[in-house]
């Protein structure tokens, strides 16, 4: 048997009090690392919540098809998303004229930068907010907080979120925030994983990834995931709201956008 | 000055963002303002001229109808049905994908929607192309069946399929798919003017090798699949440019001649042995021939071309042949027929750049002539190109000093055993 320390007593004292504190604080304080998950199961339907996701489904949506409007490699096919290259061109036609010296290849990543700003803008521009059912409108509480601009992969293939024009570590970013919905940030960050898969296979390659074309088509990926991932959030959400939507009134909405949708992008074509 | 240190400061943080690929951005809705994108939609989006919103109508409207068809998606009716069937046929790949995966998750599609499933099938799209995959997966003609299954095999349904991804974030495994669909198309060691022009993506064909002698036991490299139905010698040709050399003839042969070889040195070694010197040149040509068919069955070996049935398929290989089995795996391509879609298939391994092939072996065969496995027809019977060396590695100098060492044994060998006899005699 060990003889006791005379420090034994001290030592115990201060084992005690800080297993107290962080009792207390367990209790008291929300976690630091737990952002709150917005789709649960169990809750109850929430208009307001359902109409922040379809908005920013909405607005995955319009980008996604923004970058495919202007892919080159799909602007030959026949079927598909009617090809509308006037961004892209506009680009090209930005960067010859203010790099007027610059070779091929640093035009094309030029172009890339001056795209990205346009679209930026484009969306800024014409995005609307949907109408969402029974007049509900969007919880910006839910949202990224403000000043949260985004996640970007650079050029070392190193992932970052954008706040307040500053970089932070992408993976924990979010994680202290109180209201914001944490799928948000996952969908970011999955979208920068797509872009950081090619970014590494572009710097093994010794190929740069940011001349226009390949910056379009790495964006429709990425996107394309945004949508999805953005859809299956909806579909959860509507889940929860399911009792007060009709087959019929789904149907007849459904064929009313088919009805719409389809000559509007045979046409042209 | 302090405000002007600021601002340059500033300015210099808002650049360095701007420089950078800032990508997932986000942007502020307009406030208060929820449209109806089909409201007026007939009149200003369809005549003559379009309102300059059509495009964002557009968009908006394609997100609502993903959202409504998966609000429909556990009815059955036939109005449902067709809703979906003609969901199918919408410019967004996204509307078509619910409409698949609806297809996919309901039991056997509408005799007329199958011709449609074969189209994503066979498409550029592997989203799209592995959902009619699952749909394939129950086709009552057995050739399909397969190739679902050799689909499935290169796209499972935890990267594209289910109601949510296994894992969020950076480990979500639909973005990781997609990832490695973005990398299979990028084809970074292979520059747009060495890639065959007449040839279309065979996604089913696609696969992901491991690659641990490059150092990382996670490493992989993409194998991106092709078709054409241009003659096979031209196809040949245009690889051999691009290599710098013949190709190795294929695995199934080269494993042949290896084994042939390998008998036929045991034979030459024991008559060697026996006393008999005039096998002597034989067995240093053999040395030298031996090392060339190792050489080929190994690097067919390296490809993984066994795994994916293609050991009628020739190949090349870029850089040194010493490099092949301590580094990582060399940009390489594999061609031959494809039996499940009765085409030439073109494989091209993304592996890294190693400069021009060091030029052929004169010790390989040349790859056999004509018939392929399967018949190949669909490539007008054309004979293989007839090599005048066929390897696009070869040995460093070592094959040969190791030959000489070996003839030099063998003579050794035979000296000391009739001196051997002679000291019995005497």
């Amino acid at each position: 048997m060990s003889k006791l320390s005379p420090d034994r007593p001290r030592k115990l004292a201060r084992t005690a009090t800080a297993l107290a504190l962080a009792l207390g604080l367990s209790l008291g304080l929300p976690s630091a690392l737990a952002a709150p998950t917005c789709l649960k199961e169990e809750n109850p339907c929430d208009p307001q919540k359902l109409c922040t996701f379809k908005g920013q489904l909405a607005e995955k949506v319009f980008l996604y098809q923004t970058y495919l409007r202007n892919s080159q490699k799909r602007s030959g096919r026949k079927q598909g998303i009617r090809y509308n290259g006037v961004l892209y061109d506009a680009s090209v036609a930005e960067a010859q004229k203010s790099f007027p010296t610059a070779s091929e290849a640093e035009l094309a990543v030029k172009a890339g930068q001056i795209f990205q700003a346009k679209v930026r803008k484009f969306a800024a521009d014409k995005f609307k907010e949907p109408a969402c059912k029974d007049g509900a409108m969007p919880n910006k509480t839910l949202l990224p907080k403000p000043g949260y601009g985004g996640m970007y992969t650079d050029e070392r293939c190193n992932v970052y979120a954008n706040y307040d024009s500053g970089e932070y570590d992408s993976e924990s970013f979010g994680s202290t925030d109180t209201t914001s919905c944490k799928e948000f940030y996952d969908r970011d960050r999955a979208h920068e994983a797509i872009h950081r898969k090619t970014c590494l296979a572009a710097k093994d390659a010794e190929k740069s990834l940011d001349a226009i074309d390949d910056m379009i088509e790495d964006e429709i990926k990425a996107y394309e995931h945004s949508v999805r991932l953005s859809a299956a959030y909806v579909k959860m959400l509507n889940i929860q709201c399911s009792a007060k939507k009709k087959p019929s009134e789904l149907q007849a909405r459904a064929k009313r956008i088919r009805d719409l949708l389809a000559p509007y992008e045979k046409k042209g074509g | 000055m302090r405000t002007i240190t600021f601002a340059l400061a500033l300015g210099c943080v808002v650049s360095v963002a701007v420089g950078a690929r800032a990508d997932s951005f986000t942007f502020e809705h307009s406030a208060g303002v929820a449209v109806d994108p089909a409201a007026d939609c007939e009149s200003d989006c369809l005549g003559a001229e379009e309102a300059d919103d059509c495009a964002a109508r557009a968009a908006l409207l394609s997100a609502e109808l993903v959202e409504v068809l998966t609000e429909l998606e556990d009815e059955s009716d036939s109005e449902t049905v067709a809703l979906f069937q003609s969901a199918t046929d919408m410019a967004d790949p996204r509307v078509q994908e619910v409409a698949l995966r609806y297809f996919a998750h309901h039991g056997e599609p509408p005799s007329d929607l199958w011709s449609r499933v074969r189209d994503f099938f066979f498409g550029p799209e592997p989203s799209l192309g592995q959902a009619a995959a699952e749909i394939l997966e129950r086709s009552s003609d057995e050739q399909e069946r397969e190739q679902a299954k050799q689909y499935l095999k290169g796209r499972p349904r935890n990267g594209y399929a289910g109601d949510f991804p296994a894992g969020t974030g950076s480990t979500d495994s639909w973005a990781l798919a997609a990832g490695n669909d973005a990398v299979l198309e990028r084809l970074d060691a292979f520059e747009p003017d060495e890639r065959f022009a007449d040839a279309e993506r065979l996604l089913l064909l696609d696969r992901f090798l491991a690659d641990p002698l490059s150092g990382d036991f996670t490493a992989q490299v993409p194998m991106a699949g092709f078709v054409t139905d241009a003659p096979r010698s031209e196809v040949e040709q245009h690889f051999t440019k691009v290599f710098g050399a013949k190709p190795y003839p294929s695995l199934e042969a080269a494993q042949k001649k290896y084994t042939a070889l390998l008998q036929e040195l045991q034979e030459v070694q024991a008559r060697l042995l026996g006393g008999d010197t005039s096998v002597a040149s034989r067995l240093g040509q053999l040395a030298n021939e031996v090392q060339a068919a190792q050489l080929a069955v190994s690097a067919g070996q390296r490809l993984d071309l066994e795994a994916m049935q293609c050991t009628d398929h020739v190949y090349w290989l870029s850089g040194n042949a010493e490099d092949l089995f301590s580094e990582a795996l060399p940009r390489a391509l594999a061609l031959g027929p494809d039996a499940l879609s009765q085409r030439t298939a073109i494989r091209y391994f993304n592996g890294e750049r190693r400069g021009p092939s060091e030029g052929p072996r004169p010790d390989t065969d040349e790859p056999e002539p004509g018939n392929d496995v399967d018949g190949g027809s669909t490539d007008g019977d054309s004979p293989r190109a007839k090599a005048d060396g066929g390897c696009s590695l070869v040995a460093s100098d070592r094959g040969g000093v190791s030959g000489a060492w070996l003839v030099l044994l063998a003579l050794g060998l035979a000296r000391a055993r009739q001196r051997r006899r002679r000291d019995r005699h005497s």
